[in-house]
């Protein structure tokens, strides 16, 4: 047939005055609106489309749906290059470039077509099984070329430039599928009174009745009546890939090509989509038969044949085998009769309907009762098949074969929360097992192949599920649908052994002979099968393959298909691009990111900004050096010997109120707060349950029944939490209230020894001295029109004070500060200064409080000695925390001149074996101008003796000898701090 | 304000966001009922997300025993005279931002930010996450709504919103 006699004049659901050219594999070729590029390349003769993934056999288009394990093509070009997407699944648009895959240097002529004459060495296990030496290191070295060898499309390595969308949607009814079940599913619940979103993988609604040209004007009338009602929403191309808790489905919507320009709207959009409840009209695929060369290009399912012949106006060819277990493949051979197609049927079933008989012969059609394929001839092109009979084997040519071995509902879905498939004998079918009462299933779905029986099943099933929303509204009859229909599958087909090259699996290349070799080797278990097979893995994940194996892995153990079972159904139904999951969460947007009220100051003033957790801080100011190691030490300097200013807005605070608030926190901190004076700070410390520590800061008593309190950066929304659940949960008689604060007041710390000065300057109003505000004394008062506290505190061991001033007005305040400041040297300094200056001070932070230390690890023990009650006591004097090597806080300084020490360096004694673990560890490290040397806090077994020991650092080589101190270093009195 | 329009159909606004938070103590909660509706001048929201208008005040149950009062102006006087033995006020009108949105895709944007059924988010004010971000959603309208969110992320979930169209 030449291509110009492969496409009707007429028929089919395309746009004939829309002509579109695409190319494949470099070559143009046109098509209409409303064509897949698999009937497109059929229209234009083409049938070879791609190559096998193991042996490079050539393949052609099997189905015409998302099933395909065979025709997968890569669309598109550079950072838009798309590989293993099936032709059959592909709108074909104006200007579509498409490729054949997994062949060099082209399809027609592959060189690793080679692979198919070792097809019996390549047989299950095969790699595995010879690349095992000479070493164990051997498979490493094989496994790049092999899979270089295998293997399907690539896909582009570029950044992707297109646009994706991530979205919620809510409906009361959500119906999967809109063939005739899904259609009056959607129509009974809407008129029910639900909202209802019929979701269809197709571009085209209609599923099955596409294919059936009686079915037309049905469709029709449903179509229009369904878009005119305003409670339905339908979304095409849109696939149910997965079933989730909550009746949460998630679905993967493509583009519409015909929309306008791709850049203009994402290109796939995932929704998660909520339901009240969910009908599954998700139809049947077709099965293939097993036999000898059953993937020759032109063997096609015969559902899929009559798909071509009746929804594309294509006749794939004219002189058809159609081999079938089956009664639906008799109504694909009326519609090919009608078409002027010569058809021979091989029916592998003694006995067939009397009436589809007679009117198959009466249309022309040659029929074969109790006969299968044996064969197929030809290698690009099917040019005939061996047919086995009652009378033995005979030669009939042809170029295309049909093929159907009964019906497979797609239960996928209905399977994934773990509803377990029950087979049903008399349609050799698995079907979906009970499920929950807001989930039902009409149609193909649950094995009714009759349309009409669909069309009832789904206004049923539609009612059932509007009720469920609380809908139960009239529901008018559906139109009547007169079509001709077939019984479906009268016996169970099983495939023939004995057969070289009989496919099981297309897409990874899985035989017969690979399930027989899989059973010899006790690989009895389908999920075994599976594995050591690949049966089922590929892209298509054995839609077309899984049934029939186990009916032969069945058949080899002597057991029932039931027995046998099915593998699990776990999402995604089809792939699903990562780039849709994540949306526009990408780049920028990755994560949200938050910004202190001073923010724009600091970007104004030259501030290298460093991403905390979400928060952007400043790293450290240029105005101290260019790079951090030079900046950092002269901001140290600058607190050290005038003052400093950070930005400590991104502190978690609290604000805790009530009654009962200070018996509160004297229970969620280890140490005491019931005794906590009006007006006085006092540094905190939380346990978890089990004893660890879990975060520090300060709480400040605002008034009798009200806390202020400061957590680490880090674990603000952990701390919060933690309040909230203990509120809820154990204490829920205390009358307490918790609220995060923390976006509500601006923080900025002065630190050094002119702070008081500076302070006092820029708010005169205030008594800065030492009587009227001492260390962890708290003043009030206001700036402009915010609120203020000022906190006299220190992190940095200098006589250092926390302003909080209203958020609104922190910029305000920060400038007012640098103003007054810079009489007194007062600049800013960064996160990497702060980080430095408490460790010279040895106070503990995130390093040292790492989810593994204790009090009594960080030196704290005594500030808890006498206490009991608090959260995390009881777990805290376990055994395993008073062991004599527990790891304990000391001080290390480096006594190697010019040789730094590094955070995670692993601490040996001297002459140890630098092996293991060590004795303990490095947490935090810093270069001390004070000192000139660097410095740092480590964790070191308690049963230690030396004063020495050897910091590694094996990522870089590094050995350092440090002497072991107080973690200390900086006036350890505290007389700087006190002031 | 800060004022923004995007190049296609949406305008957004930042405003300050005046806001009280009042929570009752568990075994108080009637009598708090009572006092805070007496304070304000009017019944209260019975469900969470409810809203109760009042004049220039607008109080949202944020929580069974929590409410949100939105004043047009910052005030010191709103529900400062509740009774300690019965529940607690905060002000928090420093840390919020809102953000309002004009655009005549408003569902469309909601269902890229918010997983809310649009159908149900009429004259009720949905706490849910933004982009993991802890924020109040109301609409007055199928084109008008409002986003309450923390302060340091308002920047943020703006340019999201903008980008959502």
């Amino acid at each position: 047939m030449t291509p110009t006699e492969k496409r009707f004049a007429s028929g089919g659901y395309l746009d004939r005055s829309q002509v579109l050219k695409f190319t494949f594999d470099g070559r143009q070729y046109e098509g209409f609106k409303g064509d897949t590029l698999a009937a497109a390349l059929l229209a234009n003769g083409v049938s070879l489309v791609g190559r096998s993934f193991k042996y490079h056999r050539p393949r052609g288009i099997l189905s015409a749906g998302a099933e395909e394990p065979n025709a997968l093509v890569t669309v598109g070009t550079g950072a838009r290059r798309e590989p293993n997407l099936p032709a059959t699944m592909l709108e074909l648009a104006s200007g579509l470039e498409a490729a054949s895959q997994n062949n060099w240097p082209s399809l027609r002529f592959d060189v690793q077509s080679v692979n198919s004459l070792f097809g019996p060495l390549l047989s299950s296990g095969f790699y595995y099984k010879t690349f095992m030496g000479p070493s164990r290191r051997a498979w490493m070295f094989y496994e790049h070329f092999i899979r270089k060898a295998a293997g399907l499309g690539k896909a582009t390595t570029l950044p992707d430039p297109d646009v994706y969308d991530s979205r919620d949607d809510f409906t009361d009814v959500a119906v999967v599928g809109s063939g005739a079940a899904g259609l009056s599913a959607a129509r009974a619940a809407a008129q029910a009174g639900a909202r209802v979103l019929l979701i269809e993988q197709d571009f085209e609604i209609g599923g099955r009745l596409l294919s059936e040209p009686a079915g037309a004007a049905w469709l029709r009338a449903m179509r229009t009546e369904l878009e005119e009602m305003a409670n339905v929403r339908i979304m095409r191309r849109t696939t149910a890939f997965g079933l989730y808790d909550g009746n949460t489905l998630g679905l993967i919507e493509d583009a519409d090509p015909f929309a306008g320009p791709v850049m203009a709207a994402a290109r796939k959009t995932f929704t998660l989509l909520r339901a009240q409840s969910i009908v599954f009209a998700t139809g049947a695929i077709e099965r293939p038969m097993v036999f000898s060369n059953n993937d020759r290009p032109g063997v096609m399912l015969n559902s899929a044949i009559r798909t071509y012949v009746n929804r594309y106006a294509v006749l794939p060819d004219r002189n058809v085998v159609i081999a079938t277990a089956d009664d639906s493949a008799y109504l694909t051979a009326f519609d090919l009769l009608a078409r002027g197609a010569r058809v021979t049927i091989a029916d592998a079933r003694p006995l067939a309907e009397p009436t589809l008989l007679a009117k198959a012969k009466q249309m022309g059609a040659e029929v074969h009762l109790a006969t299968n394929v044996a064969d197929v001839k030809g290698k690009y092109t099917v040019t005939g098949v061996v047919l086995a009979g009652k009378s033995g084997t005979a030669g009939v040519s042809c170029d295309l074969v049909g093929m159907s071995a009964g019906w497979s509902p797609v239960l996928h879905l209905t399977s994934h929360q773990g509803v377990k498939p029950v087979y049903r004998p008399e349609i050799d079918a698995f079907v979906p097992g009970q499920l929950p009462e807001t989930q039902f299933v009409a149609g193909g779905a649950g094995g009714s192949l009759s349309i009409s029986a669909a069309v009832a099943e789904g206004a049923s099933a539609g009612r059932a599920a509007a009720a469920v929303a609380g809908k139960v509204g009239v529901v008018a009859e559906a139109p009547a649908l007169e079509i001709e229909e077939t019984a479906g599958a009268t016996t169970v087909y099983k495939p023939i052994f004995g057969q070289r090259k009989a496919f099981v699996d297309f897409q990874m290349d899985v035989t017969l002979d690979d399930i027989q070799l899989a059973h010899r080797e006790g690989y009895e278990s389908v999920e075994h099968l599976k594995r050591y097979t690949t049966l089922g893995m590929g892209t298509d994940q054995g839609k077309t393959s899984n049934i029939n194996a186990l009916k032969v892995m069945a058949k080899l153990r002597g057991i029932s298909i039931p027995e046998a079972g099915t593998t699990t159904f776990r999402p995604p139904y089809t792939p699903v691009p990562i780039g849709a999951v994540a949306g526009r969460a990408t780049g920028h947007h990755f994560r949200p990111y938050r910004l202190t009220p001073i923010h724009d100051w600091h970007t104004a003033n030259r501030a290298q900004m460093l991403e905390v957790g979400l928060w952007m801080r400043p790293w450290f100011f240029e105005a101290c050096g260019t790079d951090v190691n030079t900046a950092y030490v002269n901001e140290m300097r600058l607190v050290r010997s005038t003052a400093g200013i950070m930005d400590i807005s991104t502190l978690g605070k609290i604000d805790i109120q009530g009654p009962d608030a200070a018996a509160f926190l004297d229970r969620v901190y280890a140490n005491g707060f019931a005794s906590l004076k009006v007006g006085r700070a006092r540094y905190g410390v939380m346990l978890r349950d089990d004893g660890i520590v879990f975060d520090d800061g300060t709480t400040t008593r605002l008034g009798e029944n009200r806390f202020f309190m400061t957590t680490s950066t880090a674990k603000a929304a952990d701390v919060l939490s933690w309040l909230e659940f203990l509120l809820d949960t154990a204490w829920q008689d205390l009358r307490v209230s918790v609220s995060s604060v923390s976006d509500e007041w601006a923080g900025m710390s002065v630190a050094g020894p002119q702070s008081a000065k500076i302070l006092a300057a820029a708010f005169p109003d205030i008594d800065f001295s030492n009587e009227a505000l001492p260390h962890m004394g708290l003043a009030e008062g206001a700036f402009k029109d915010s609120p203020l506290r000022i906190i006299r505190l220190s992190y940095s061991g200098e006589c250092a004070y926390e302003i909080y001033v209203g958020a609104s007005n922190g910029e305000n305040a920060w400038r007012d500060l640098i103003d007054v400041g810079a009489a007194y040297g007062l600049k800013p300094y960064g996160v990497e200064a702060l980080g430095a200056l408490r460790i010279e001070k040895g106070h503990v932070a995130g390093p040292e409080i790492d989810g593994r230390t204790t009090l009594s690890d960080l030196g704290m023990g005594r500030m808890v000695a006498k206490r009991s009650g608090y959260v995390g006591e009881a777990l805290s004097h376990r055994e395993a925390f008073q062991a004599a090597n527990r790891q304990r806080l000391v001080g290390l300084k480096s006594i190697e001149p010019g040789k730094r020490l590094r955070g995670g360096a692993l601490l040996f004694a001297p002459g140890e074996p630098l092996q293991g673990h060590g004795r303990g560890r490095m947490t935090s490290i810093t270069y001390s101008p004070e000192l000139d040397c660097y410095i740092g806090l480590g964790l070191l077994a308690a049963d230690f003796k030396g004063d020495e020991v050897v910091a590694s650092y094996p990522m870089k080589n590094e050995v350092v000898r440090a002497r072991v101190v107080s973690p200390v270093f900086l006036d350890p009195a505290g007389e700087r701090m006190h002031g | 304000m800060v004022e923004t329009s995007s190049a296609k159909r949406m305008v957004l606004k930042q405003r300050p966001c005046p806001l009280i938070q009042c929570d009752a103590w568990e075994r108080a909660l009637a009598a708090f009922e009572l006092a805070l509706a007496r304070e304000i001048g009017g019944a209260l929201p019975m469900q969470v997300g409810g809203i109760a208008g009042r004049g220039d005040l607008k109080v949202v149950r944020a929580g069974p025993r929590r409410f949100w009062i939105f004043p047009r102006e910052r005030s010191s006087t709103i529900a400062s005279e509740i009774p300690p033995e019965l529940g607690c006020s905060l002000d928090l009108s420093e840390g919020r931002i809102r953000i309002e949105v004009s655009t005549p895709d408003l569902r469309d944007v909601v269902s890229k930010c918010l997983a809310i059924d649009w159908d149900r988010t009429l004259g009720v004010a949905t706490f849910s996450s933004l982009h993991r971000i802890p924020v109040m959603f109301t609409r007055s309208s199928e084109r008008d709504g409002a986003f309450v969110v923390p302060r340091s992320f308002a920047r943020s979930i703006s340019e999201w919103l903008e980008e959502c169209q």
